[in-house]
């Protein structure tokens, strides 16, 4: 008797998410469930950095979320679907704070000093903490410290994203830290060291 | 090397989640079913084209391109000291929120009282006894309730009011040409043009919630309708007119005039 091989009779291996997803593009509502439920919670705490109020967050997550569930055939399967989603919700809050105009601070004096801190309290702090610290920031500067420091993104993709200057960006992170490491100093001891001469 | 502070929060912040309250999912549900329902679709989509279309067939169908939207009623001199300024224009307007509104009595009575409103104002400016050339315009039309009432002195324009039947709302910016509408969000906003020619402004387009822009561009005799991309109205406008020419974040469609 010759062995048959079944490999072809396999099915499809697919992750759960991919079947989520596959059930998100026919419309399923408990996928679409199950996707929200799995993605929210991160996709919430994105929002929620760029901005302050919880009822806009909840909003740009319930729009973000409508784009990308009625925009499913546009992920084609090669990347992270996270960072798809994540790039919806970065695109929201973007267009949130554009519609809302930023007001940029000017560029002032930053020490060296400051750029050279190292975060003693680094083991205390809290993710929860971060939230408070990024709302003590002006929408500026928390918009671009976001995109660059968290978000990953260059200067240039910040300068294209919000439309400005490249050195305005760049400004607005020097402050951006400049007032983080002050109130870490204030708030949990963050210590200041001084660069050698 | 990344900077500390950034190594910080980046590492605190991937540990952030925090799950939206229920009533996310269940306005996110909710919207979802209505997109669900094609005969919704169609009466949003078609709603939509009917905004677009009228509001084509409007400026068009009044030539407002070429003429004011309305005659400037007369120009007045006004001593701005003698004005009183111990009456509050809402309550002036309330006089005549007991009256069936109508837009020409509106503007009519609105008139007088947005040029002493106005001379108040203006008082700081042109100093103690001086006095301003002011006139009202009515920019615009909305509703059956409501008028767009401009007030300027001679090419520029000072203050707009939205009037409704029982009050004046001082709702509008004014940057440049540019009138914005802030009882929206986003706001609305109308561009108007000064034709020294007409003595008043005409209009030159519009923008709808901040995502659809349509403007008329004389030259070419062409109405210009713009649209940022990935947003409902790109969607909803795409399906009635097609994809239309791809400029970035935007799409465009041209058309003649008349072509509506």
């Amino acid at each position: 008797m010759v062995p048959v091989s079944n490999t072809k009779y396999l099915p499809v291996s697919t992750s759960p998410l991919e079947q989520i997803i596959a059930a998100c593009r026919r419309r399923d509502r408990k996928a679409q469930r199950q996707l929200y439920e799995r993605f929210a919670p991160q996709m919430y705490a994105l929002c929620r950095r760029y901005v302050q109020d919880e009822q806009v967050a909840e909003d740009l997550v319930a729009e973000g979320f409508y784009k990308a569930l009625t925009r499913l055939d546009q992920y084609d399967g090669r990347g992270s679907f996270e960072g798809w989603l994540r790039r919806i919700f970065v695109n929201e809050a973007l267009m949130h704070l554009r519609k809302h105009k930023i007001e940029w601070q000017a560029p002032e004096e930053v020490p060296d000093t400051w750029l050279s801190a190292r975060p003693a309290a680094e083991s205390a702090l809290a993710a929860q903490e971060i939230l408070s610290l990024l709302d003590e920031l002006p929408p500026g500067y928390r918009a671009v410290f976001n995109l660059y420091a968290i978000e990953g993104y260059k200067h240039r993709e910040i300068a294209e994203l919000l439309g400005i200057s490249i050195n305005t960006s760049k400004s607005q992170l020097l402050l951006a830290r400049k007032r983080l490491q002050a109130l870490l100093a204030q708030r949990y001891g963050y210590k200041r060291d001084n660069p050698q001469p | 090397m990344t900077h500390p502070i950034d190594d910080l929060f980046r590492k605190e912040a991937s540990k952030l989640h925090r799950m939206p309250p229920e009533r996310v999912w269940r306005k996110l549900a909710a919207r979802l079913d209505r997109r669900g329902a094609p005969a919704v679709r169609w009466a949003v989509a078609a709603s939509l084209l009917a905004l677009v279309v009228a509001a084509g067939f409007y400026a068009l169908s009044r030539q407002r391109l070429q003429r004011p939207l309305a005659q400037v009623g007369s120009w007045e001199e006004l001593a701005t000291e003698p004005v009183a300024t111990d009456r509050s224009p809402y309550r002036a307007w309330a006089l005549y929120a007991s009256e069936a509104p109508r837009r020409a009595q509106a503007y009519l009575e609105s008139r007088r009282l947005l040029l002493r409103t106005e001379a108040v104002r203006s008082r700081v400016q042109v100093g103690e006894g001086g006095t301003i050339r002011a006139a009202a315009q009515l920019v615009g039309l909305w509703e059956s309730e409501q008028a767009v009432l401009l007030l300027h002195q001679r090419g520029a324009a000072v203050m707009a009011w939205i009037v409704e039947a029982a009050r004046l709302k001082p709702l509008f910016r004014i940057e440049g040409n540019l009138f914005v509408f802030e009882g929206t969000q986003p706001p609305l906003a109308t561009r108007l043009h000064y034709d020294e020619q007409a003595d008043g402004f005409v209009e030159l387009g519009a923008t709808w919630m901040g995502e659809v822009t349509l403007r008329f561009h004389p030259q070419a005799n062409e109405w210009q309708l713009r649209c940022r991309r990935h947003t409902a109205w790109y969607d909803e406008l795409s399906k009635q007119l097609g994809p239309g020419k791809l400029r970035g974040e935007r799409a465009e469609w041209r058309f003649r005039k008349g072509s509506f």
